[in-house]
């Protein structure tokens, strides 16, 4: 009686019937029984007619077996009406209820609690053969069966299970995919294939394609595909793909893309090396560094220049890098048939301890014992005491018949490295 | 059985009567009935309850989809309007952890898993992990450490936990914590790569403890490395650091003067040097290899990191000081030897070990360097000398190709001294040792070719101080020549082969000492000094011979200062007293003459008589010394014998001026001091001269002066 505002005599006493909701009720049914109390005839025809129907269901009723079929009828009734009336209501709210299971499932698999959620979508899944969950609340983001086969497979996948996850992503109708379920089946779809053992290499490659042209921005699949391009020998693809992919995805994921770019560039430069075709590694190992300044990339540049004879354009590079691995190719420097490097150039060019470690064991292998324990003294002397260097030196020292410097020497490297411990 | 409970006429048939009762039944199956589809509309109501207030369903979902398909910034983006409008949906805000965390952005996804745990109790193994790689990519280790291990104590079994906590421990070093991380996992999923990797964490865990001082903790983590992989390089390096030498090669065995290999698993040198790794991965410190065979980088054996390895020894990448000096010093050229010379120049001893050590390839940087030094060549030429006796032929090659520079254009133009100056003081202390190469020299017409070599060959024997080795010297050079090296010699050099002076005959005293040419004065002198008595009288001859000349009278003199040389000094002095008269007046007046030298001078002067008082006189100046009273006294020893010569040379001061009157101030302190020696002799001679002297001066004051001092002498 809220739209009698002001007006309504009863407002005195609204918080009242407020705490005593049955007392309001009853307040409320004592007119209308006063009206039925009036129209008694009427009242009486459809008494009359209660006993007409009781009278024909009264030997039915009176049966346990008529009282079932009177039981089923009345269900058929009660289906038939809400077919009629509130078909749409009913399966909405069946809808609601699969798509609570399903969220319940999501937070499990964002949990990490895989069996339930595994349990969940395997509900919902149920619920799905007799309701078509592609309606419903969440329409727009696509069927729920589906979603749930795609997170099912998904934890297969994550359990190394790619037979299952295939199996589930094989019941999935492609039509009915959204776009972000398309996606995710794609991406799926590329791990799985490119994870099942089964697949011959040009299925893996099609499926792969079809999943990269789905989504060519996805830094995953791309990768995926560019991996198994090489293991088919076809960079240059790999390539095309990952350069497709870094142009097309999200600026914070390019960086990543790219660094896998050069790394491919850095291997393709490295095959072409490899098998003498260092016009073709030139190439390749420009394009690494332009893509992402790796340690790695450079490494290759000085193998390049080192392969062309060009020795001052190798120590150039590695003058930067100051890792074991620069160290090698320093190394190689010196030893270089076509382009040998001297000493003085050496360290001028690359003035590093380091490098004065290149220059004993170039010394050492060369029989110039007296020239490497002195590069080696004169390494220790720069810094502090390295092991390596001083069994470097004993070992020269041994060479030089001094066994007391020799043992001196080793004693101080393994003082040192027990000192030095663990980093 | 029914029947048979039938057939009992009890309250437990009447049940059965009851339940058989198709009523009963019914009622049941309808409650039944009911009951089941109370029960479905309960747990849909209740499912739906749960849908209530959930918003942006669809973009949840799709959200949570781009994060597990694989894009995270779209599903930050998308999770985040979510999370905003539906804060309580904690799927929604996991996902949007997980997806900042995929966008790189840990701390915000930090936020979002804390939230979702502690706020909204969102539990499990996932959450746990995804907050300890959140700390992690932030850089807090010590915060993912405590809840790594937080979750461990929950969810002990979880296998991505364990992974985590084995790689996160080993990354900050706590390698016994990440060692029972993956001893657990090690249990669940086993395999060779684990097997490896357990055993580089086992060995790791085992070199901190060999660190921290516990060698038995150590020992039993380097067993159980090496039961896991006999081969771990870093538990058997450990093993040698605490004393198993089985572990250690046989540094001697294989080792050769030749060639070293350093690679190849033959090699002994490599047995050796794979105890102290140069490369290890940057993430665990495991030994690793710069590169792979195919120059790739090697991936890590222990934690897989693919990245490049870094040197075990991070300073072995610190740049140098001084390359260049660095290739000199390897090299050992001459620029080193240089600086090692100027640095020995200045008193170091390890510049002069290293010069040392250089031998023969140092002494032509180190001739070089002493010729250019100018007067602080001391400790240079100490240096060259001990190279020169042990290597004489390398010392002339050197000298002569110090030579042969010098000969240029420019260096005659620039006026470029001859080295040979510089040289001869070290050609003379090169010893015995070196004898055999100089004779070689003097017997070789090359040696006899160069005049330069010539001279300093006199200079080697000159110091050898050898007679008979001096005595073959005669065969191949004129003693003009030796006479002239002789005496750019210092005296004191020369001296020890004088003071060998033979008896009779000989090439030294005939052809050497009694050539007028000899300017060697002080070393005849020296020679003499230090000869034993008996051969004073050889060198009496010498002097008498080459008659004593001034410089060796002044040598003499000065020799009487030296306590060691006083006596000798003054008994040749007695020989010569008389034509060494004024040197010895004059070292008898001089106030730096020490005091202990002058009772000998004074000696020598008064046995000279009363020639000695003229030259004593003129000690006596203008103005009063410190050494007036000592004439004065020595002239009053004189005793009579001085009164006349005094008296002659008081008359003798004022010259024919003072007769008449003029020039008073003249001589008027020698005249005074003359009156004082006077006055002390002793005698009544003294006394009549000074009275004659009072009776003729003219100058009053003097006239009394002399007059108190004739009281004085008369008064008793």
């Amino acid at each position: 009686m809220s739209w009698l505002g002001s007006l309504n005599p009863l407002r005195a006493f609204s918080g009242y019937f407020e705490r005593h909701p049955w007392h309001r009720r009853l307040l409320i049914l004592a007119p209308i029984l006063l009206l039925l109390a009036l129209l008694n005839p009427v009242i009486g025809s459809v008494d009359k007619l209660l006993a007409l129907v009781g009278k024909v269901l009264e030997p039915l009723i009176n049966t346990g077996v008529g009282r079932g079929i009177l039981l089923v009828l009345l269900l058929l009734l009660i289906c038939v009406l809400v077919y009629t009336f509130a078909r749409e209501r009913v399966l909405n709210v069946l809808r609601r209820h699969a798509l609570s299971m399903h969220l319940q499932a999501t937070e499990a698999l964002l949990r990490g609690e895989h069996d339930r959620a595994r349990k969940g979508f395997a509900r919902v899944l149920r619920w799905g053969r007799w309701i078509d969950l592609s309606k419903g609340p969440v329409s727009a983001y696509g069927s729920l069966s589906i979603d749930a086969r795609l997170k099912t497979a998904r934890i297969r996948l994550s359990e190394d299970d790619v037979r299952r996850a295939r199996a589930e992503l094989a019941r999935i109708p492609r039509a009915a995919l959204s776009k972000r379920l398309a996606f995710s089946y794609a991406e799926l779809n590329a791990r799985v294939f490119a994870g099942h053992p089964d697949h011959l290499p040009d299925s893996v490659l099609r499926v792969l394609d079809d999943s990269h042209k789905a989504w060519p921005q996805h830094v995953g699949i791309g990768e995926l595909y560019a991996d198994v391009l090489l293991q088919h020998g076809d960079g240059a693809r790999a390539a095309e793909v990952l350069t497709e992919t870094m142009r097309r995805t999200s600026k914070g994921q390019a960086p990543r893309v790219a660094e896998r770019l050069a790394r491919l560039h850095a291997d393709l430069a490295r095959t072409a090396l490899h098998s003498g075709d260092l016009a073709l590694a030139g190439k390749n190992v420009d394009r690494p560094l332009r893509l992402f300044e790796s340690e790695e990339a450079r490494l290759l540049k000085a193998d390049v220049h080192l392969a062309k004879g060009n020795a001052d354009a190798a120590l150039a590079v590695l003058s930067d890098l100051a890792t074991p691995a620069a160290k090698e190719r320093l190394g190689a420097l010196l030893r270089h048939e076509a382009a040998p490097l001297t000493p003085r150039v050496l360290l001028s060019r690359v003035p590093r301890r380091d490098s004065l470690v290149v220059l004993a064991e170039w010394y050492l292998e060369n029989g110039e014992i007296r020239r490497a324990a002195r590069a080696l003294e004169v390494c220790l002397r720069s810094g502090p005491p390295s092991p390596r260097v001083l069994a470097l030196l004993a070992l020269a020292r041994l060479s030089q018949r001094a066994p007391e410097a020799a043992n001196a020497a080793l004693e101080r490297a393994l003082t040192t490295l027990s000192a030095r411990g663990a980093p | 059985m029914l029947l048979a409970i039938q057939d009992k006429p009890s309250s437990l048939g009447g049940a059965i009567d009851f339940l058989q009762d198709p009523v009963f039944l019914e009622i049941v199956a309808i409650t039944a009935g009911v009951a089941i589809l109370v029960g479905a509309l309960l747990r849909i109501r209740s499912s739906l309850h749960r849908l209530e207030g959930r918003r942006l369903l669809v973009k949840y979902l799709d959200g949570v989809e781009a994060c597990l398909s694989g894009d995270p910034e779209t599903a930050a983006t998308v999770l985040g309007s979510v999370v905003d409008a539906d804060p309580e949906n904690v799927g929604a805000r996991l996902a949007l952890g997980d997806a900042l965390y995929g966008a790189q952005r840990p701390v915000a996804a930090h936020q979002q898993h804390m939230e979702a745990r502690e706020v909204f109790a969102a539990g499990g193994p996932q959450v746990d992990l995804a907050l300890v790689k959140d700390l992690r990519a932030a850089g807090e280790l010590a915060e993912a450490l405590e809840r790594v291990d937080a979750a461990l104590a929950e969810h002990a079994k979880d296998e991505a936990l364990l992974e985590e906590a084995w790689s996160l421990k080993s990354e900050a070093g706590a390698f016994e914590g990440a060692l029972t991380a993956g001893r657990s996992l090690f249990q669940r999923r086993g395999g060779a790569k684990w097997r490896e990797r357990l055993a580089g964490t086992a060995a790791r865990a085992g070199m901190l403890a060999l660190s921290r001082g516990e060698p038995e903790r150590a020992a039993d983590l380097f067993r159980e490395s090496l039961g896991y992989d006999e081969h771990n390089r870093e538990a058997r390096t450990g093993r040698a650091l605490i004393g198993s030498p089985d572990d250690l090669p046989l540094l001697g065995e294989g080792v050769t003067d030749g060639p070293l290999m350093l690679t190849g698993a033959d090699s002994p040198a490599a047995r050796v040097l794979a105890i102290f790794p140069e490369a290890v991965c940057g993430v665990c410190g495991t030994p690793r290899e710069g590169s792979a065979g195919n120059g790739e980088h090697a991936r890590c054996p222990s934690c897989g990191d693919s990245l490049p390895a870094v040197y075990a020894d991070a300073e072995l990448a610190d740049t140098l000081k001084d390359a260049e000096a660095s290739v000199d010093e390897i090299e050992e050229t001459d620029a080193w030897f240089r600086r090692l010379a100027l640095l020995a120049r200045e008193g170091d001893d390890g510049a002069r070990r290293a010069l040392i050590e250089g031998g023969g390839k140092a002494l032509h940087p180190l001739l070089t360097t002493l010729f250019e030094s100018g007067d602080s060549q001391a400790r240079l030429r100490e240096i060259v000398v001990l190279l020169g006796q042990r290597d004489p032929e390398a010392l002339i090659d050197a000298r002569g190709t110090l030579k042969a520079q010098g000969r240029g254009m420019l260096d005659r133009l620039t006026g470029r001294r001859d080295p040979d100056p510089a040289l001869a003081p070290v050609f003379r202390r090169l010893g015995p040792a070196a004898r055999e190469c100089f004779t070689a020299v003097v017997n070789e017409a090359g040696g006899l070719a160069d005049r330069g070599l010539r001279g300093l060959v006199v200079d080697y024997f000159v110091g050898l101080a050898d007679l008979s080795a001096f005595e073959d010297l005669a065969a191949r050079y004129a003693p003009v020549e030796i006479v002239r090296n002789l005496n750019r010699m210092p005296a004191e050099e020369v001296a020890p082969l004088i003071a060998l002076l033979p008896e009779g005959p000989s090439f030294l005293a005939d052809a050497i000492l009694l050539d007028p040419a000899l300017e060697q004065p002080n070393a005849l002198v020296l020679a003499a000094l230090q000869a034993p008595e008996d051969l004073q009288p050889r060198f009496a001859k010498v002097f008498a011979a080459r008659g004593p000349g001034a410089h060796v009278l002044a040598a003499l003199v000065h020799h009487l200062d030296e306590d060691q040389t006083r006596a000798k000094a003054e008994q040749l002095l007695t020989r010569f007293r008389a034509d060494g008269l004024e040197h010895l007046v004059a070292a008898f007046a001089d106030p730096d003459t020490p005091g202990s030298a002058h009772p000998s001078i004074a000696r020598l002067i008064a046995a000279c008589g009363e020639h000695a008082v003229p030259p004593l006189v003129r000690c006596f100046g203008s103005a009063p010394t410190e050494g007036d009273d000592r004439v004065v006294a020595l002239l009053a020893s004189l005793g009579e014998v001085a009164v006349t010569p005094l008296g002659a040379a008081y008359s003798n001061q004022s010259r024919w001026l003072g007769r008449v009157g003029a020039n008073l101030l003249r001589g008027r302190y020698t005249r005074s001091c003359i009156v004082r020696a006077l006055g002390a002799i002793e005698g009544a001679v003294a006394t009549k001269a000074l009275g004659a002297l009072a009776a003729e001066e003219t100058d009053p004051e003097l006239a009394s002066l002399v007059r108190e001092v004739r009281r004085r002498k008369e008064t008793p």
